[in-house]
């Protein structure tokens, strides 16, 4: 069947805002799907997705071992609301035509083992019904996920590849090669919502990005972990494509503050 | 020949023109015939055959330290080497003397012959890549009263001249072979040589072009040694597990290097070895039984049915027949059946395609055919590389029949008979329920001992006579225990092979197969539970993957990717370092304390009416095995660089051994511990403060060790480079779960020898207490290999059988990955992980380590639970009687046995239990529970 792949234009999503004009940033946004209510689920992704250029939806799990205080809170308040995946793809598979059209690209980042209990075939047949673009899955290095995308792939769907600055070179290319729709570059070691680089990104982490930049080719790269505000996104523009922002929305939808403007100002207006 | 073997071949024949241009031929035999005839070794029994080797191309260096060939020092590690195998039941001490890649000498022949005759008076081998007459003599000049040659080295009339002479000197003589076609040779040369005693075959696993070992070759041969031979294991045995299981196959000698030299008490292991060896030889010949084939079958009950009552082989129909099955059919079946089991496929005149057809979907051991077309058959598996395959011809009785009535084999077939191992008889016509003529069948079973099979007309009711009558090794049913044509019956099964003797098997069942999740493809992965254990019990598993079947692996966030990459480098490297294990081993022996001693549990035998034993654990510094697992991490870290350790703890155990380890090493130490265990361990968490170690309450999740484990991980996270995690329990991603299996295996190790002293034998069962699972998988490292002992892991079934209410993974779980590996898990149908409960706290863990998974997947050991209340009442009747307070896991396993002990069959039995820690660090729970 040649179904056409989702990640594609999830890649071309991240280069049309990156390219948008000066001062204009491609961010990726995260949301932990049904937090802080259910209710709330879909409200939050069409009030963030005007000015973002993908969206990671968060399928919570009981043991978030990659994640910060912040996300472990909003897992477990997910759970607690009865958030499963299945309702998850249900929710994005139940959206109309018109709905879809204002959404940017959807991926879901969540641990294995959900996936896992969905059955691999079942899971690539939902993401296709749900259209979801990409998977991040943590807890799946490159070694332990090779069926996992391929299964995916026959449904269109991608999996992202993280890449971490502890990661050898040559390891760092084969992931880069290996990764559909954008390469995420985990910018600081630690979990989820750590202390940024409150300096800017310091040489270390430049020479690093440029170099996966190098790597990846025509998929952008994108940096996430620690990335919290406008000025972060910034400095970090120039190195590389797109900069992914989790805990801090989270901290915003805890707050009951504006997420749509919170997103808006990250990206540059 | 091989690159290796050529180069090898090059050395020894420069070294042996050498030798000679120094002493003329004629003066080397006149000094190898005046020292007398040589050492002769008792046919019969188990020859355990212990090597002397200092260095190898595969390991690198072996000795204690590196030594020049022949000096002093060289000379000092060979006599001392030599010793230990002479006074710990070695039969044959074989001693390398090739200098060039195995750090030998021939002095070092001389000096462990000299060490020999002095003392124990065990003959001594020459081993090295002979190629000339020359050097045999040599090796008897220098007191040596075996050698070992290889036959792929050497044409056939070098063999045989080089056999004759250490037959003049009156030595044994190995001739080793590395696949069919060697074997064919040693075959011919048996032939040759009338099948003396002093002619041994030797099998080598070891491909000497690749230097690999390929174990599987031994099982593989297995079934093509030749008959009335000893035949020797070699390469790659590392255990006496592996021993019994190469004496089971019929090698009733075995070769062992490496794993001695490696050993840190190699008189231990070489006696250990040298029991099983004998133990199983004593076994198989004290059994005397004929060989079954229940033949002609169609169903996977009936296939269950021959397997479980003790069948040696079952029979798959392909010729017109009833009873005809499609090489589909026969793969599904074959699937089902124990590796030990022959799988036969029947065919009668098959084009020689058609086999070929059968083999490339079905598993066969052997294909049977008329007499007539076996040597086509044989010439063209052949041709098509399937050595494994063995032809059973088909010799029938009457008019017409391959057989004449005085037994003779018609002579247009006797190559092909000779060449066989086994032979079929029957009556005229096959698969008719005839009788055949007995008499016939008896001059042909007296004309070759050991390897007819009568066929024909048999059942439950006359398989005795027929055996009685005909002298034959074996029988073969068919229509004897059917009810109606084509159609078996299990009952009629057991019947026949109870008559014949056969032995239920009860240690093992197929594989309850769990699928891979991962594979997308999906190649019923179902293998024989005997081949699984095999391949753990042989370091197949974990494999590269980190895999022990489809479970364990490695599912960590990329940041840790190349730390756990880096820690599988640096265990390797240790594991295989000698001085590694000598500063472990003074460490345990000194500041642990090893080993504990086992005790024999007085009063609760009397109460319970079993013989119980505790494997003392607690006795470790620290009060628990733990210990064991934090040392040996603690040193591992030292190799890897790091600037801290941190780790994780339930029970509050793992924390102060972790603790004490660190102060121990010298390394600042971090402990994770879930909120909730703080409060009920307090003991523990001032101990850890105490002994330096700084204890951060984990208050996310359910704050027990699942949420420590969480917190520990993601500390890791943030400083892969500067930390090591010291994991406590046999979870975790891969290669955790080997490490600490490696580490606290020492307790299944000392056990099992202890109680081979004290009690002169195996215990019956051996319980241990599962969380993770790290106490429980030492002590069962101990005893996989034995198949007559039962073993049970318990695990905590809290004060219920609902989520929520129990830890009992392995009972109320389902696979899923969680902490880094895919293994049992309890969990929602969302694969949420579900919270554990237990009065326990190390016992209280969703999880399970995944060589547990998997020892649970192919039925080698049992999981069973015990609930709160019922270890409360063991610990108590513990202290009450024995005088011990045990902590709150082993009293798990108590409260197992005390239950096991009531049940039917087992009064009286022997039981080993691993008694994993003391109860001091439980006093806040049990005053709580039961207030004195």
């Amino acid at each position: 069947m040649a179904n056409a792949n989702r990640w594609e234009a999830l890649s071309e999503s991240i280069r049309q805002r990156a390219a948008a004009g000066p001062g204009r940033s491609a961010i990726v946004s995260f949301v932990t799907a049904g937090y802080p209510t259910r209710e709330g689920f879909i409200a939050t992704l069409m009030a963030m997705a005007p000015h973002v250029a993908a969206i990671e939806v968060g399928v919570p799990f009981s043991d978030p071992m990659a994640d910060g205080v912040t996300i472990q809170e909003s897992s477990r308040v997910a759970i607690a609301n009865g958030v499963t995946l299945d309702w998850i793809l249900s929710q994005l598979g139940g959206l109309t035509a018109a709905q879809r059209g204002l959404l940017p690209p959807i991926v879901l980042m969540g641990y294995l083992n959900p996936f896992l209990s969905m059955g691999l075939p079942t899971l690539a047949q939902r993401c296709a019904g749900a259209n979801v673009a990409a998977l991040i899955i943590p807890d799946l290095p490159l070694e332990e996920g090779r069926q996992v995308r391929a299964v995916l792939a026959e449904g269109g769907t991608g999996l992202v590849q993280l890449v971490s600055p502890v990661t050898p070179e040559d390891r760092a290319v084969e992931l880069c090669q290996a990764s559909d729709g954008f390469v995420y570059a985990v910018a600081t070691l630690g979990v989820t919502g750590g202390g940024g680089n409150a300096a800017g990104p310091d040489e270390k982490l430049t020479g690093y990005l440029r170099r996966l930049k190098a790597a990846a080719g025509k998929t952008p790269v994108c940096a996430g972990f620690g990335i919290s505000s406008r000025e972060q996104v910034q400095r970090l523009a120039g190195h590389c494509d797109g900069v992914i922002v989790g805990s801090a929305v989270i901290k915003c939808l805890e707050q009951g503050r504006d997420v749509g403007a919170f997103v808006r100002d990250l990206a540059g207006g | 020949m091989g690159d290796f073997l050529a180069e090898m071949a090059a050395l020894s024949r420069q070294r042996a023109e050498r030798a000679r241009a120094a002493v003329p031929l004629a003066e080397m035999e006149r000094r190898a015939l005046t020292l007398g005839r040589a050492r002769e070794i008792p046919a019969g029994g188990f020859v355990l055959i212990a090597e002397v080797k200092l260095a190898s191309p595969s390991e690198g260096l072996l000795g204690r330290v590196a030594a020049v060939p022949g000096s002093p020092e060289a000379i000092r590690q060979v006599v001392a080497q030599a010793s230990v195998y002479g006074s710990a039941g070695a039969g044959l001490i074989s001693v390398l003397s090739e200098p060039s890649r195995f750090g030998g000498e021939r002095s070092h022949v001389a000096v462990a012959a000299d060490a020999m005759g002095a003392s124990a008076g065990v003959p001594v081998m020459r081993k090295d890549f002979l190629v000339d007459v020359y050097q045999v003599l040599e090796a008897r000049a220098a007191g040596a009263s075996a050698v070992l040659l290889i036959v792929r080295m050497l044409e056939d009339a070098t063999l045989a001249e080089m056999c004759r002479a250490a037959e003049r000197c009156g030595m044994t003589v190995i001739v080793e072979a590395f696949d069919e076609d060697d074997l064919a040779r040693c075959e011919r040369l048996m032939e040759r040589f009338g099948r003396p005693g002093w002619l041994w075959v030797g099998v080598n696993t070891r491909d000497l072009s690749t230097l690999k070992v390929d174990a599987g070759r031994l099982e593989a041969l297995a079934s093509r040694l030749p008959a009335g031979v000893r035949c020797v294991a070699e390469s790659g045995i590392n255990s006496a597990a592996d021993v019994r299981r190469y004496a089971a196959m019929g090698y009733s000698a075995a070769l062992v290097g490496t794993a001695l030299m490696r050993a840190a008490d190699a008189g231990a292991l070489c006696r250990e070895m040298a029991r099983a060896g004998a133990d199983e030889v004593g076994r198989l010949a004290g059994a005397g039984r004929p060989w079954v084939k229940i033949c002609g079958l169609r169903t996977a009950e009936d296939v269950a049915a021959a397997v479980e009552h003790g069948a040696d082989a079952v029979g798959f129909v392909f010729a017109e027949s009833v009873r005809r099955v499609t090489a589909a059919e026969a793969a599904a079946l074959c699937a089902g059946v124990l590796s030990g089991v022959a799988r036969i496929g029947v065919f009668k005149r098959p084009a020689p395609g058609e086999v070929l057809a059968v083999l490339e979907r079905a598993s066969l051991t052997h294909v049977q055919c008329d007499v007539e077309v076996a040597g086509a058959v044989r010439a063209a598996l052949a041709a098509d590389g399937r050595f494994l395959a063995a032809v059973v011809p088909v010799l029938r009785t009457g008019a017409g029949g391959s057989v004449q009535a005085n037994g003779t084999v018609n002579p247009d077939v006797a190559a092909v008979v000779r060449a066989s191992g086994l032979v079929l008889v029957e009556g005229a016509v096959s698969g008719a329920g005839e009788l055949a003529d007995h008499g016939v069948i008896a001059a042909v079973a007296g004309s070759m001992p050991g390897r007819v099979v009568v066929a024909g007309g048999l059942t439950a009711g006359n398989v005795r006579d027929a055996l009685q009558r005909t002298g034959a090794a074996g029988v073969d049913v068919s229509s004897g225990v059917e009810l109606a044509r084509g159609v078996k019956d299990a009952g009629l099964i057991e019947a026949f092979c109870r008559a014949a003797g056969c032995v239920k098997r009860t240690a093992m069942n197929t594989v309850t197969t769990v699928s891979d999740p991962f594979a997308t493809t999906h190649a019923a992965g179902s293998a024989s539970a005997e081949v699984e254990l095999g391949k753990l019990l042989s370091g197949a598993y974990p494999d590269a993957r980190g895999r022990y079947g489809p479970f364990g692996g490695r599912f960590v966030p990329e940041t840790l990717v190349a730390n756990i990459t880096r820690l599988e480098r640096v265990m390797k490297e240790a594991f295989a370092d000698r001085s590694f294990w000598d500063e472990f081993d003074s460490h345990a022996k000194e500041w642990i304390g090893r080993p504990t001693p086992v005790m024999f549990a007085r009063s609760l035998s009397e109460r319970w009416g079993v013989k119980v034993y505790f494997k003392r654990e607690d006795l470790a510094h620290t009060g628990a095995h733990k210990i064991n697992n934090a040392l040996g991490q603690a040193l591992l870290a030292r190799r890897l660089g790091i600037k801290r350790i941190i780790a994780e703890t339930g029970a509050g155990q793992h924390g102060v051994a972790s603790a004490a380890a660190c102060a121990r090493v010298g390394f600042p130490c971090t402990v994770y511990m879930g909120a909730h265990d703080v409060e009920r361990q307090a003991p523990n968490v001032q101990r850890m403060k105490r002994l330096g170690a700084t204890v951060v309450p984990v208050t996310s999740g359910d704050a027990t060790l699942r949420a420590a484990i969480d917190e520990a991980l993601r500390a890791w996270v943030a400083d892969p480079e500067g930390t090591h995690y010291l994991l406590g329990s046999a979870v975790g991603p891969h290669p955790f779960p080997q490490i600490v299996r490696t580490f606290q295996s020492v307790i299944g190790r000392e056990a099992r020898a202890q109680l081979m002293e004290r009690i002169g034998g195996l215990p019956d069962s051996v319980f241990a207490c599962v969380g993770g699972g790290s106490n429980a998988i030492g002590m069962f490292h101990g005893f996989l290999g034995d198949a007559s002992v039962k073993i049970y892991g318990v695990e905590a079934g809290g004060h219920g059988d609902k989520t929520g209410e129990h830890s009992a993974t392995m009972t109320h779980g389902r696979p899923g990955v969680l902490h880094g590996c895919y293994s049992y898990l309890l969990q929602d149908d969302a694969g949420q992980v579900s919270d554990s409960h237990s009065v326990s706290a190390g016992l209280d863990y969703p999880g399970v380590g995944p060589e547990h998974a998997f020892l649970h997947s192919i039925g080698r050991v049992s999981y069973v639970t015990a609930k709160d209340d019922a270890a409360l009442e063991a610990l108590n009747e513990c202290c009450r009687h024995e005088g011990i307070l045990p902590a709150l896991e082993p009293s798990h396993a108590l409260a197992a046995v005390k239950k096991w002990a009531s049940q039917p069959g087992n009064a009286g039995k022997t039981v080993l239990v691993g008694f994993c820690g003391r109860g001091d660090k439980d006093m806040p729970i049990l005053q709580a529970a039961s207030p004195m």
